[in-house]
């Protein structure tokens, strides 16, 4: 998983005013090694602008970017050599090939066209990569915007709502291919979202922002607790119930009607309570873990921070 | 540097918008052409077709009696020869004066053209290098690449140049290829006056002397690029400040049409001389076209172009390299 030795990221006291209205606020944060960091946060958050800062397209008034361990305000070309975006749009020349545009951006910092090709067969656009962008699907689009991004070899890969725009089977196919970036070739991955399940289930860590500020860093499993709810389906149900009952790490239950019993329990424990049962000649019909969605979180958390400051 | 000027210059390209130029002036060179022939034939037919020998004979005469007169003031004097030599020329090498080439049809085209044809052009050409980046959104991409955001800018400065350099050429080129088809492609060598100045309301013809006709093409076209860069350098500008090609060309052609339309409705407020579009017809300082302000002369010209070009480069280049991307 996640290594956080050195941070490829590192995010301290960001933020930005413009016109005298704080749209980013003392934001800070780090992204480790091969981490695939969600950033997310309702529309109008501040998520935009704070990724427009980590490019270098915005100017912060405030605080610090570095990447790769260089400055992003002194530093640019080394800062900025060692990261690949897409912000907003995979926005290409539609009247050039994709081949075309790969090889304008490659120009731009001198790579070759080995790696050209070999961005091509990763994102899997061989076959089309020599018509003009302006045939292509947007999921294409996404892709050859990704492959755009790997070009440069970077250690940090920064996706703005990668997701937006994609049919299911091209968001499944997406996040496979970023956990296999973090994890096969150790880049590290920001990721922004507004549609949490989406990130949900690739990210190492998240960190919510809401109004521009911070609300919550931290690893997934934490902001979704290792709390989680099984439904059981057993038979007979209340010497199952009984036995559920005297395993100590299951803290509170519910029954209702239907002859389902919901168990909040740490879902690792799931085999071990089902042998527990089976090993009572309990039989088990089905299982079922209710992961609470960091949807509810996300809707608690942003929720308590707009009545706190509605309180001010 | 050169990666990236290879690069603005295959956008500039593969746009097809240097294309729809070259279309424009397909379509308009032979209705110029037409338009100038029709002239000609007008011409001929009330001097009498055939006659033309005669009549240069009967003018170079007249001119050679006047000469021998007293009553003439010396610089007139001088004026009177050159236009003698010059058709002597005519005669000498069987020239219908009415019946120019396609050395003189583009000489006339771009003496016409430079006020408001070609800066038009330049504007298509110039409006959208800046400003489309940013209505694509591909700004996002060239300005998160490692590369300086003044060099980016600068790339696109000198491919500018070049597309206009090209634009020029091929407006030389074509008319020359085009109107030569109709009125035959001799015509390089012949003599045109030139060198006349503007002294209070009175023509100067002190430095009058005569030019073969392909030196001063070159001279004309040279004016006429050094206006059009002008004229691209403050669209340049104001496609880096507009971020919609729309309005930032609908604000240059609204400029170059009022700053021409404007010396002509008001020669009198000198005030007008010194803004760039009254200053773009340098080719009248070569033919002796009197200037409708008072006090232009090619120096004064170029002077305020330069000028003009250098204040726009730097509100390009502060702008471009601080402003935050935020759409």
């Amino acid at each position: 998983m996640a290594k956080q030795n050195k941070p490829v990221l590192y995010v301290e006291g960001l933020s930005k005013t413009i016109r005298r209205r704080t749209i980013v606020q003392d934001i800070s944060f780090e992204v480790g090694e091969g981490e695939i960091f969600g950033f997310l946060g309702p529309n109008g958050a501040g998520k935009t602008t704070t990724i427009r800062m980590l490019v270098g397209l915005i100017r912060p008034s405030k605080g610090k970017v570095k990447i790769g361990g260089y400055d992003l305000q002194t530093d640019f070309l080394k800062a900025i050599s060692h990261v690949g975006c897409i912000v907003e749009n995979p926005e290409l020349y539609p009247y050039l090939t994709g081949r075309e545009n790969l090889e304008l951006f490659a120009r731009m910092a001198r790579i070759d066209h080995a790696r050209i090709r070999e961005v091509v067969e990763q994102v899997e656009l061989t076959e089309r990569i020599d018509d003009p962008v302006k045939t292509y699907s947007l999921g294409m689009r996404q892709r050859l915007g990704i492959a755009q991004a790997l070009l440069g070899k970077p250690k940090l890969l920064i996706l703005d709502e990668p997701t937006n725009g994609l049919d299911p089977a091209g968001i499944r196919e997406l996040r496979a291919f970023i956990r296999k970036l973090a994890r096969k070739d150790g880049i590290s991955v920001f990721v922004s979202s507004h549609i949490l399940h989406e990130v949900q289930l690739m990210c190492d860590r998240v960190a919510i922002i809401h109004q521009g500020k911070l609300v919550q860093t931290g690893p997934i499993g934490e902001l979704v607790g290792d709390q989680s709810m099984v439904e059981w389906k057993i038979e007979p149900a209340d010497r199952g119930l009984k036995v559920l009952q005297s395993l100590p790490y299951v803290t509170r239950w519910e029954q209702p009607d239907d002859g389902r019993i919901l168990v909040h329990m740490p879902a690792e424990k799931i085999a071990e309570t089902n042998r527990s049962l089976v090993d009572k000649q309990i039989l088990v019909h089905e299982i079922r873990t209710h992961r609470p969605t960091l949807e509810d979180i996300f809707l608690q958390m942003t929720g308590g921070v707009e009545s706190a400051a509605s309180d001010l | 540097m050169q990666h990236l000027i290879y690069n603005e210059m295959m956008k500039l390209i593969r746009k097809k918008r240097i294309w729809v130029i070259a279309l424009i002036l397909l379509i308009l060179i032979p209705i110029f052409t037409y338009a100038q022939y029709r002239t000609t034939k007008e011409t001929m037919e009330r001097l009498g077709t055939s006659d033309w020998h005669a009549l240069l004979t009967q003018q170079i005469v007249d001119a050679q009696n006047r000469l021998s007169s007293n009553q003439i003031p010396d610089e007139w004097k001088k004026y009177l020869k050159l236009n003698i030599e010059q058709q002597q020329y005519y005669l000498d090498h069987d020239i219908n004066p009415t019946a120019p080439g396609g050395p003189t049809f583009i000489r006339k085209f771009v003496e016409q053209a430079v006020e408001l044809f070609l800066p038009l052009l330049v504007v298509i050409l110039a409006a959208d290098i800046v400003s489309s980046e940013h209505s694509a959104g591909t700004i996002k991409l060239l300005l998160t690449r490692p590369v300086p955001r003044f060099k980016i800018l600068l790339s696109k400065y000198i491919a500018l140049l070049l597309g206009t350099s090209f634009l020029i050429l091929m407006t030389a080129v074509l008319g020359y290829v085009i109107s030569g088809a109709v009125f035959g492609y001799e015509g390089w060598t012949m003599p045109v006056l030139t060198g006349f100045s503007q002294n209070g309301n009175n023509l100067v013809t002190t430095h009058v002397h005569l030019l073969p006709q392909w030196k001063y093409d070159l001279m004309a076209y040279g004016l006429a690029w050094f206006s059009c860069c002008a004229i691209g350098t403050i669209s340049f500008m104001v496609s880096v400040l507009v971020r919609s090609t729309a309005s930032s060309m609908g604000i240059m052609l609204a400029a170059v049409i009022s700053g021409g339309l404007l010396s002509q409705l008001a020669p009198s407020w000198e005030a007008l001389k010194y803004l760039a579009f009254t200053n773009l017809g340098l080719t009248d300082y070569l033919s002796g076209h009197p200037t409708l302000v008072e006090g232009m002369s090619l120096p004064f010209s170029l002077a305020v172009l330069i000028i003009w070009s250098l204040l726009s480069l730097l509100v390009a280049f502060v702008v471009f390299t601080r402003r935050d991307i935020l759409a």
